[in-house]
């Protein structure tokens, strides 16, 4: 689909990178990639069972839906260290040094204050899931799934923190 | 008790074309009107509130971000177990029966009770309809009818293990997905209320055989937040509950009528409706006994204990 | 007042370059918290609510599934082979090769969901080719950009998939069936104008001197390939695989054909794959949790009715509305495409929609068609922009090209627009 890259296109050195290449391997890429490979697994396995045995099993929906998020939120994480969240950069990369900056700032502000944010209403929900002892359709605590959720949001606010004070450092 | 809130947001699963998208119109129309305008009620269908996951709804209500509520509690089955009490397989065999436990004031506190430990103020209850089976292979008499049938189930685990029993091949998947699966034959069958089986035409989408077993049946609870309802004076709460049990009654008459005309209906399209006698409802009853019990314990032994009870005691009646 | 909040904070947020879930999540949690500000933490833990219930949908699954096709068959070779084939097929001569990029692209648009990941795969076989017949680099990325923009109509389609997500009446497996025509007929519309360019201005001459491959031979080779969109779509017309795991079905396949027919593929590529995929999934579906907040708030805050009633009172009629929408989405997309197109726009469109009554399957196809070609209109079009990273090409030198190709794909969507059968009539008689 459209819109997979960042509009500016800067993923596309990684779209075409030599299979050689060994981009550095951060917590949150093993985290999603992991994932990735479980929900094909996951799929694969209820298509043969069903297959096999004209059985299919719900529960396996509900695990792919949570591997599914945590996906996502780790693999936002990822995208945050390389800057790859899409984004219109037309006028953004236009204007003088200090203008462009000034820019950059704001959209950085931007990002750590909604991830912040859903971090922090995240615990929130997820206390409240432990005062109500609340269960998923899996039988399980619910907040086992929305804790790593609220961390990993964290993660990707702290991580786009991160690429900024590196980019500061090393323009100093 | 504070300043009335600008809009009271009201969550409803179906849409108006439903009796249950009615009656929350309904009863948001009698509030509006009842309070001269002082109460801003407005009902958002397909759970858009919490887009369109009507499981979420409960914690939505807990944490403020819906109001008020006309849903139906087995959706909330992670949130709070017990109040999806009403929605074992064969609880009910008829709307006597339902009427007997709904009309039981004792057993009513019981589970109002049960709705206030989850949160929420329950004001009313409506019904949401008996669930039907439908399929396109064969008329369904006995379970051994059902065999290896691939049934359409909404998410629910406790359905899942219900038809696993009855010997059918059950397989999960939204609504959305539901219709072409049918469609092409991918499944065989499902299960729904009779006024969406027609309202969503599944006759033109090859579902000749229904059998109207009245297998299930699940309340429509109409309740409001804990913290919206301390929130309001005295006056109001009245008007709440007055339009909310006047909006009730309006769709358990709308739901009644409807079920007492489905056979009609489904002659005229062509849809014929087997009703089991009570001899085949008794050996679908018993093949699901396993499961039934295994749902009991975990929902509430207490309450369903007491629902039997009064059931039991109205077929001596 | 609440309204201009929202639409303010969004602009000033997508000018300074923030990423677009950013903009809009932001957006909605200032204008929920200035809406609910009486409330328990300013009504905003329906934010989180909200964005977690806008990604946790099984029917979701497809999409990182489709993205994880499209790469795997980026790097399996069969694009390679099938442009053997099309060339064995339609011979050699000016215009050939650019009917053949676009043939394969159709082709290849029937396993992958995502036209970036064509865009890549046909890219990187045509581009070269193309170069060394004789066409000029400008021509040649604009013919590669268009043609992977008929891969989000012919299915598989992540475009579709996030459209039913958000229009549940709309179910994925009919807007697939819907996609199929006007994905073949714009498919078409881009074959004409790039073989009539190529013989008007005597590109591709040097291409008749090069040997035609076997006919037979390459058949054989490209077959593996040719049969994996049969594998997908027929998978799931009878039934054996929901879109989900069709996609799974054909990742498999994938792997077995890169990895033991064509030995493209190596054992240690494949956590990189993994990876890609999940990244690239992961930027789009963080766009939709986020814009899950933007749709809650312009729902719940009654900000659509205004635009809507406002659109209304135009008088323009159902079909002259429908212009408008649609020559809006096309004019924003010259800026922005894909996925956050339809989330920013569906707010306001799902209640224009009901009020018009316009078939739901029927307008999706429309949408995605303005949003298709949104990919391939400079300044901004991602596929237009990995086909020139690929030849060293500078955008702008795409334009005087890309416009013809531009002009005739809105030709293949004004036609699906007058006659809704080309969408509508598959799904129909295939019971959808
Ligand atoms: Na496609
Ligand atoms: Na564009």
């Amino acid at each position: 689909m459209s819109g997979i890259l960042p509009v500016d296109g800067s993923g596309i050195e990684q779209l075409s990178a030599e299979a050689g290449d060994q981009p550095c391997w951060h917590v949150e890429d093993v985290v999603a990639t992991v994932c990735m490979a479980l929900l094909m697994l996951i799929t694969l396995a209820n298509v043969v069972v069903r297959y096999f045995s004209e059985m299919s099993f719900a529960w396996t929906e509900e695990v792919s839906v949570i591997v599914m998020v945590l996906m996502v939120f780790a693999g936002a994480a990822g995208a945050a260290i390389r800057n790859q969240h899409i984004r219109i950069d037309l006028f953004s990369n236009r204007g003088s040094q200090a203008r462009q900056r000034g820019m950059a700032l704001v959209s950085l502000g931007a990002t750590v204050v909604v991830f912040a944010t859903l971090a922090v209403l995240l615990g929130r929900t997820a206390f409240d899931e432990i005062r109500y002892e609340e269960l998923n359709t899996l039988n399980l605590p619910r907040w086992w799934v929305s804790v790593p959720e609220a961390l990993l949001c964290a993660l990707v606010a702290v991580r786009a923190l991160g690429i900024r004070m590196r980019r500061a450092k090393e323009s100093s | 008790q504070g300043a009335l809130k600008s809009e009271y947001r009201m969550s409803s699963v179906l849409p108006p074309a439903f009796a249950w998208g009615r009656a929350a119109e309904t009863w948001a129309r009698l509030m509006r009107e009842g309070g001269q305008g002082r109460m801003n009620v407005k009902a958002y269908p397909g759970a858009s509130l919490v887009q369109g996951d009507a499981t979420r709804e409960l914690t939505a209500l807990r944490q403020g971000a819906i109001d008020l509520v006309c849903g139906s509690p087995s959706n909330w089955s992670g949130t709070a177990r017990e109040l999806g009490c009403f929605s074992l397989p064969f609880l009910f065999p008829d709307h006597k029966a339902l009427d007997a436990v709904l009309n039981n004031s004792a057993f009513v506190s019981q589970y109002f009770d049960a709705v206030r430990r989850a949160g929420l103020e329950p004001l009313a209850l409506g019904e949401t309809g008996f669930r039907q089976l439908s399929n396109s292979k064969r008329p369904v008499h006995s379970p051994a009818d059902l065999k290896g049938m691939k049934l359409r189930l909404p998410p629910s685990p406790m359905m899942s293990d219900t038809f696993q029993e009855l010997g059918a091949n059950p397989t999960v998947m939204s609504w959305a997905d539901a219709q072409p699966a049918l469609a092409s034959g991918a499944v065989d069958g499902c299960e729904n209320p009779m006024e969406l089986f027609f309202a969503s035409k599944m006759n033109m989408l090859g579902q000749k055989y229904v059998t109207k077993w009245n297998y299930m049946n699940e309340v429509l609870l109409f309740a409001v937040s804990r913290s919206t309802w301390e929130g309001l004076g005295k006056d109001e709460r009245a008007l709440l509950r007055d339009s909310a049990q006047a909006a009730a009654k309006a769709q358990i008459a709308e739901v009644r009528k409807f079920f007492a005309e489905d056979l009609r209906q489904a002659a005229a399209v062509n849809v014929a409706v087997y009703e089991p006698t009570p001899a085949q409802l008794q050996e679908f009853t018993v093949s699901t006994r396993r499961s039934y019990a295994r749902w009991k314990a975990q929902i509430s032994p207490t309450l369903v204990g007491a629902i039997e009870q009064i059931v039991q005691n109205s077929r001596k009646a | 007042m609440i309204g201009g909040l929202l639409f303010g904070v969004f602009v000033l947020l997508i000018v300074v370059g923030a990423p677009i879930g950013v903009a809009m999540g932001l957006a909605a949690m200032a204008a929920v918290a200035a809406a609910n500000v009486d409330q328990s933490w300013f009504g905003l833990l329906a934010a989180s609510q909200n964005a977690l219930a806008g990604i946790e949908k099984y029917p979701l699954m497809a999409l990182p599934m489709f993205v994880l096709v499209g790469s795997i068959f980026d790097r399996s070779g069969v694009a390679q082979r099938m442009v053997n084939f099309a060339t064995a097929c339609v011979g050699r001569g000016p215009g050939m090769l650019p009917a053949v990029a676009i043939s394969v692209a159709m082709v290849l648009g029937g396993i992958s969901g995502s036209s970036v990941a064509n865009a890549a795969a046909v890219g990187g076989v045509m581009i070269g080719a193309m170069g060394r017949a004789g066409y000029p680099a400008p021509f040649a990325v604009s013919v590669v950009g268009a043609a992977a923009a008929t891969d989000v109509l012919i299915p598989p389609s992540i475009a579709f998939v996030v459209y039913s997500v958000i229009v549940p009446s709309a179910s994925v497996p009919a807007l697939f069936a819907a996609g199929m025509i006007p994905g073949i007929l714009a498919g078409i519309a881009l074959i004409v104008p790039a073989v009539l360019l190529s013989r008007r201005h005597g590109f591709g001459a040097r291409d008749q001197a090069l040997p035609k491959p076997p006919f037979w031979k390459s058949l054989a080779e490209a077959s593996w390939g040719l049969a994996a969109p049969v594998l997908i779509l027929g998978g799931m017309r009878i039934g054996l695989f929901t879109p989900t795991e069709a996609a799974v079905a054909a990742v498999v396949y994938g792997l077995f054909v890169g990895m033991v027919v064509h030995k493209t593929l190596r054992l240690r590529d494949l956590p990189g794959m993994f990876r890609e995929a999940a990244e690239v999934s992961a930027v789009i579906m963080t766009v939709i949790a986020l814009a899950s907040i933007f749709s809650y708030s312009v729902n719940t805050l009654g900000l659509a009715d205004p635009i809507v009633h406002g659109i209304q009172a135009l008088g323009l009629g159902s079909f002259g509305t429908m212009c408008l929408v649609i020559f809006a989405v096309l004019i924003v997309g010259t800026v922005l495409e894909g996925v956050p197109i339809f989330l920013i726009f569906l707010p306001v469109l799902a209640p224009l929609m009901q009020a018009f009554q316009w078939d739901t399957v029927w307008f999706g196809v429309l949408l995605t068609m303005a949003m298709a070609i949104g990919c391939f209109t400079p300044p901004l079009g991602v596929n237009l922009l990995v086909a020139c990273r690929m030849s060293g090409v500078g955008v702008e030198k795409t334009l005087p090209w890309a416009a013809w190709l531009v002009a005739t794909f809105v030709l293949a969507m004004v036609a699906v627009m007058v006659m809704p059968g080309l969408a509508t009539w598959l799904p129909r008689s295939l019971g959808y």
